[in-house]
Parts: structure tokens; C-alpha cells; sequence
């Protein structure tokens, strides 16, 4: 147990791509481009992966084990070559949280020095 | 769907362009990765350039220049800064697995999934072609006849080309068979209308293969198991179709799959083509051209792939 968390300590902080892919990840597997598709959707259009830092992040991943190939198969809404799937491993779940917890420590600081206003009630209380 | 009226070829330039500058990158990574990069590249210049036009390709451009600039060393780099890190986070495997043994898998987690079967890929080819064809509905458009007869209607060099295709696709370690596979197919069949207009046109078996194997690059993997047709590769046969159909041939031969593979333009083979100096066309031009010659004297349909298929005739006349 200790280890496992030591091992997870030891990642931390990630990259901002790297738990942009991780989030990307969180809902279910993904091909490269869905990913990059996907970041750049939640981030607004702010963070583009270009290939060259998508695919170098992707083999990070893969090597330590945050991410695994699932499975070959063509996107039917891309009607295109097959495509190379990727998701989040039981030890990738972790570490993403783990860092969202680092950072939701780290805004809740920032609310405390008063960088950052604190959250209104409403969307809170409402679950959104 | 999309306006087709912006020209192709900032698209075909771009992806060549992008696939030599992968050369910068370590070989191991650029064989990992380096097919799923250019795949990944060419989806949003399509995407771009469908919204924006050339503006919006140049921005792309920008964009990944500087992806380049910074992904690039750092691959390069790795070697000397990353033993550390990669020690340090190795043992995660192992103890990992353990701890999460413990704790139970977290919701949603799947397990590995065997390695697929290895029956022999030809029996798989021709068993999943033949029900890709039989699901085929008749679309305006494609011969109205009975489904299962679809396979029936392929003449033995246009079934010889699948199968030279598959066998394309495994030498390359590729898991699918794409219009690029068919291509190398049609091309090394040698014997039929397609091959004969492909030869005419300067395109060489080991040209055709280098150019592939530039462009997509080696598998890492043997292939074992399924290999089936992309669902442009499945396009193209259904395009062939309608090319058969318009040239009222009641059979389908590898003239029909090279027509159907212009056809589709938007393939890798469509691009290994224009890469090799055939314009598109000029091969649609030249094979219409060499089955109008044929046709001059004997019956069309026994010139060339002879279909074999005599009395299935009358089923192919009967929605025409």
C-alpha cells in the first residue's frame, strides 16, 4: 500500500498534457486524434497537442504504465484506417486523481490568499 | 457533404511534407508512433482545411512547427535525462498490479483481452469479404441484384487481387487491408485490365511498395489473426460496383476496383498514386479507354476477367 502510493507520489506533478490526456481518458478509450480533439475541445481551443507532444506524451504513458493499448478498430464517424485505441490502466485512475487532488489543494490555497474568489454556493449546492 | 471544390493537393502536399519531417525524430520512436502521428496529422489538415481553407492550413502549419520544435528534442534528449524517471517508475508495474489486487479493480476497468484467434487470415478474408458483400443493400446506384450473389460476381482476378491484397497487408505487418493494399493487389496481379493500365502508366510492384511502406511505414507486430477491410477499402468496392454498373459489365473485375479506387480519391493508394506521377484521371481516362479498345471486337465482359458467371445474367438486367 505504501509503495503503490509512494509510486504514485513519485509521477506527480504531471504535465499539463499529460493530465489533459489522462482527463481525455477518464470517460472511456480513445483513438490519438479523439484525444487531441477532445483536449482541445475542453481547454477551448487554448491547448492544441500537436502530434509530435501527443504521441511523446502517449509513450510516457505507456511506459510507466498509465495507459495501455486496447484494441485496433477503424472510428466509424472518421471512416478512415484503423486506429490505435488507448486507455486509462486502474494505476492511471490513481495517479490523475492524485493530481487532482494535488491541484484542488493547490486552488484552495490560492482561495485562502485570496488569488481566487471563493465559489459561489449555487452551482455547488446544484451538483454541476 | 463536404464542398469537394477545394483543390486536394495542399492536403496530399501537407502529409508528404509532415512524413519527411518525421524523419527527425529517434527511428524507434518514429517506428512506434510514427504512422498514427501522420494519421493523426492528416485528420486535422482535412479538418482544418474543410473549415478554413489554406489560412487555416498555415496556422496548422504554425502550430505544429512548433509541436516539432518542441517534441523533437525532447524525444531526442530522452535518452541521456530519462533512465532515472523510467527506473524509478518501473518497479510501479509489478507492485502495482499487486496493490490494486488488494484494493479490487476500480469500476470500469477491463480486463486484458487475449490475443485474437490465429486461424489462417484467408479464410477470414474471404469469410468476412463475403459477408461485408452480402450486407451490401442495394443503393441507388449499385447493381440491383440479389445480395448473395454479390461475391459470385468478382472474376477470378478481381478475387485474386483481394487475396494477393491480404497477403500485401500481412507482409507490411498490417493489420487491415486498405486501398493501399488493394492497390499493391492490383498491381501485382499482372495480368488483368487494372495492372495492365497501372504497367501503361509506369507503376512498378516495388515502387508501389516502397512508396507505401514510406508513407504508412512497417507494422511492429506480426499480423495474426483477423485482417479486414477498411471501411474506405469497403467504399471502394462499393464504388466499384456502381462503376461495373455504369458500364453496364455484369461482372466485377479489377478494371472495376482500380476505377473505384480513383474513385474514392481521398485513399493512400490514391496518394501513392498522385505521389508516383498518375494523375487520377489519367487513369480513369486510360482504363475506360483500354476497355473501350478491348470491347472493339468480342463481347466486353469476356475480354478481359472473364466473369464465368454466364447465367446470372438476367438477374443483373433486371433493375437496370
Amino acid at each position: 500500500m505504501e509503495k503503490a502510493a509512494r509510486e504514485v507520489e513519485a509521477l506527480l506533478p504531471l504535465t499539463p498534457a499529460v493530465f489533459q490526456i489522462l482527463l481525455a481518458l477518464s470517460e472511456g478509450e480513445r483513438h490519438g486524434y479523439g484525444i487531441m480533439r477532445e483536449v482541445s475541445a475542453r481547454s477551448g481551443g487554448r491547448l492544441r497537442l500537436g502530434p509530435g507532444t501527443l504521441y511523446g506524451s502517449i509513450k510516457r504513458l505507456l511506459a510507466d504504465r498509465l495507459i495501455e493499448e486496447s484494441d485496433e478498430r477503424p472510428d466509424p464517424a472518421l471512416d478512415d484506417q484503423r486506429r490505435r485505441y488507448y486507455r486509462l490502466t486502474p494505476f492511471g485512475r490513481r495517479v490523475a486523481e492524485a493530481e487532482a487532488e494535488r491541484l484542488a489543494q493547490l486552488v484552495s490555497l490560492a482561495r485562502a490568499r485570496r488569488l481566487l474568489p471563493e465559489p459561489l454556493p449555487g452551482p455547488v449546492a446544484g451538483g454541476v | 457533404m463536404a464542398p469537394r471544390s477545394r483543390p486536394r493537393w495542399p492536403l496530399a502536399a501537407s502529409l508528404r511534407l509532415y512524413q519527411l519531417l518525421l524523419v527527425l525524430y529517434p527511428p524507434r520512436f518514429r517506428r512506434a508512433f510514427g504512422p498514427q502521428m501522420a494519421q493523426v496529422f492528416g485528420d486535422c489538415c482535412a479538418e482544418v482545411y474543410r473549415c478554413g481553407g489554406t489560412p487555416a492550413l498555415l496556422r496548422l502549419w504554425a502550430d505544429t512547427l512548433r509541436d516539432l520544435l518542441t517534441s523533437v528534442p525532447r524525444e531526442r534528449l530522452e535518452r541521456f535525462e530519462r533512465p532515472r524517471a523510467r527506473r524509478a517508475a518501473a518497479p510501479a508495474q509489478a507492485p502495482a498490479g499487486a496493490f490494486f489486487l488488494e484494493a479490487g479493480p476500480p469500476a470500469g476497468h477491463v480486463p486484458d483481452s487475449p490475443r485474437r484467434s490465429t486461424m489462417p487470415t484467408s479464410m477470414l478474408l474471404s469469410r468476412r469479404l463475403k459477408r461485408f458483400l452480402q450486407r451490401m443493400r442495394p443503393q441507388p446506384g449499385s447493381i440491383p441484384l440479389d445480395d448473395r450473389l454479390r461475391f459470385e460476381r468478382f472474376t477470378e482476378r478481381a478475387r485474386h487481387t483481394l487475396h494477393l491484397a491480404q497477403e500485401e497487408a500481412q507482409r507490411l505487418n498490417h493489420h487491415y487491408i486498405g486501398t493501399e493494399h488493394l492497390l499493391l493487389g492490383l498491381v501485382r496481379e499482372g495480368d488483368g485490365v487494372a495492372a495492365k493500365v497501372l504497367a501503361g502508366l509506369g507503376i512498378r510492384l516495388d515502387a508501389v511498395r516502397d512508396a507505401v511502406i514510406f508513407i504508412i511505414g512497417r507494422g511492429d507486430r506480426r499480423v495474426e489473426g483477423e485482417v479486414g477491410l477498411t471501411p474506405r477499402s469497403k467504399k471502394v468496392i462499393q464504388l466499384a460496383f456502381d462503376e461495373a454498373r455504369r458500364l453496364n459489365h455484369h461482372y466485377l473485375g479489377t478494371e472495376h476496383l482500380l476505377l473505384g479506387l480513383v474513385r474514392e480519391g481521398d485513399g493512400i493508394a490514391a496518394g501513392v498514386l498522385e505521389r508516383l506521377g498518375a494523375n487520377l484521371d489519367d487513369v480513369r481516362t486510360q482504363t475506360l479507354r483500354v476497355l473501350a479498345d478491348l470491347s472493339g471486337s468480342p463481347p466486353d465482359r469476356s475480354v478481359e476477367d472473364g466473369p464465368g458467371h454466364e447465367g446470372q445474367e438476367g438477374s443483373g438486367d433486371s433493375g437496370a
